[in-house]
């Protein structure tokens, strides 16, 4: 039974809920697949997957006991591009955080490469297998329309004031908040206008973004009052500074 | 000897912080209740930046449709905001106008802000506004731009002048 994140608190619980691939992530809203392509940006909706090698089939490997134990990706096994998706989570108690969006990434998904920043996170996969991680994260609580971001380039927001409507600043403004309360999402993720803007429903409110955040805040769940969570971080640290990388040698 | 001597040249400057960054319809209301005050020698307003146009990435160059880019009319004068404000400093020509401010914030914020004594603008020329401006005798137009930025200053009392 694999242990993902220790503590006791209900952030300790939304982070294990988050990283645990048995459990299934509530589905908040629905986003249409040619909407995911049009808001990832990187081909025209409908079109063909672009390929960057033959398909695996048809390119005659070499015997080799590893490919027939990994069963490749869809994606790898069509030989398409290597494309990217990356987030940006506000501070003010966005669902995710980047590091437990790339945790989950190596959870949950195969053939993913994930890199985390302070204010960002990226997901780099095969296109096609990019477009159905991409629906399944926009569609789920993991994402809000408010707090969260699909930016590809110009993220800058994490760490600042809301906006007066409760957005996460964004300078090219790629999500608007509509005269009803709803939120749009208007241009891809590098800022490119979209044909139609693909509506993304109300974001959660404080109390909603409190029970589901993964993120520690002294005004809301504060680390350190996370008596489990503190217990294993010092012993981890009492670990790695008398023994280094290899407590148990 | 008493070496305490109050620095009677040191300005009165404020800094008010909101909570949220604001709307230009706010920042519209709140600079025309604030241009009514007497006694306010300078303003800036302060945020990050929203550009003309993307900056970076593949879609550089392309029009930044943003909402918080337009003009926005103070007393007479029509301002091109540039910023999503989140900061507005002050130089006062008294300390009692400090009140007014505060109360000009009340009326307009929809949310809270706190306002900050400290020295927010520049008293003295920089070696860049030198090799920039040369010479300046009105000391009032000192760190009121950005030195890498062509943008003019504006000035809301065009009486003045």
């Amino acid at each position: 039974m694999p242990q993902f994140v220790p503590g006791n608190s209900k952030v300790a619980a939304n982070r294990r809920k988050m990283l645990d691939p048995t459990k299934t992530l509530d589905k908040v809203r629905d986003v249409s697949d040619d909407d995911v392509v049009a808001i990832l940006g990187h081909r025209t909706p409908g079109a063909a997957y672009p390929s960057t090698h033959p398909p695996l089939s048809e390119m005659g490997e070499p015997e080799d006991p590893m490919r027939e134990l990994v069963t490749p990706t869809d994606g790898a096994a069509a030989g398409d591009r290597i494309r990217y998706i990356q987030f940006t989570d506000s501070m003010y108690f966005a669902p995710m955080v980047p590091y437990v969006r790339s945790w989950m990434a190596s959870t949950r998904f195969r053939g993913v490469d994930p890199g985390t920043l302070s204010g960002r996170q990226i997901i780099e996969a095969r296109e096609r297998d990019l477009d159905k991680i991409g629906k399944m994260l926009l569609e789920s609580e993991a994402f809000d329309t408010a707090r969260s971001g699909v930016r590809g380039c110009t993220v800058h927001g994490h760490s600042l004031r809301l906006d007066q409507n409760g957005m996460m600043f964004d300078m090219l403004a790629r999500s608007v908040m509509n005269p009803d309360g709803t939120v749009s999402i208007v241009k891809d993720q590098v800022g490119r206008p979209l044909d139609k803007a693909v509506p993304v429903g109300k974001p959660m409110s404080d109390a909603e973004l409190k029970n589901r955040t993964t993120i520690y805040r002294v005004d809301g769940e504060a680390a350190r009052a996370d008596k489990e969570l503190v217990t294993y971080i010092q012993r981890i640290h009492t670990l790695r500074t008398m023994w280094g990388f290899k407590p148990m040698a | 000897m008493d070496t305490n001597v109050p620095d009677t040249n040191v300005p009165v400057q404020i800094e008010v912080f909101t909570e949220r960054f604001l709307s230009p319809e706010t920042v519209e209301e709140l600079l025309t209740e604030i241009a009514k005050i007497d006694g306010i020698a300078r303003l800036i307003l302060h945020g990050p930046r929203i550009a003309p146009a993307v900056p970076e990435g593949p879609a550089k160059g392309t029009p930044n449709v943003h909402k918080g880019r337009r003009h926005i009319q103070v007393g007479q004068q029509d301002v091109e905001l540039g910023v999503q404000v989140g900061r507005i400093w002050l130089e006062l020509e008294d300390e009692d106008v400090i009140e007014q401010v505060e109360e000009a914030c009340r009326r307009t914020l929809p949310f809270g802000f706190q306002i900050n004594r400290g020295l927010y603008l520049r008293t003295r020329p920089t070696q860049t506004d030198y090799a920039k401006w040369g010479v300046i005798r009105d000391t009032r137009v000192l760190g009121m731009t950005d030195p890498k930025s062509k943008s003019r200053i504006c000035s809301i009392y065009p009486r003045e002048r």
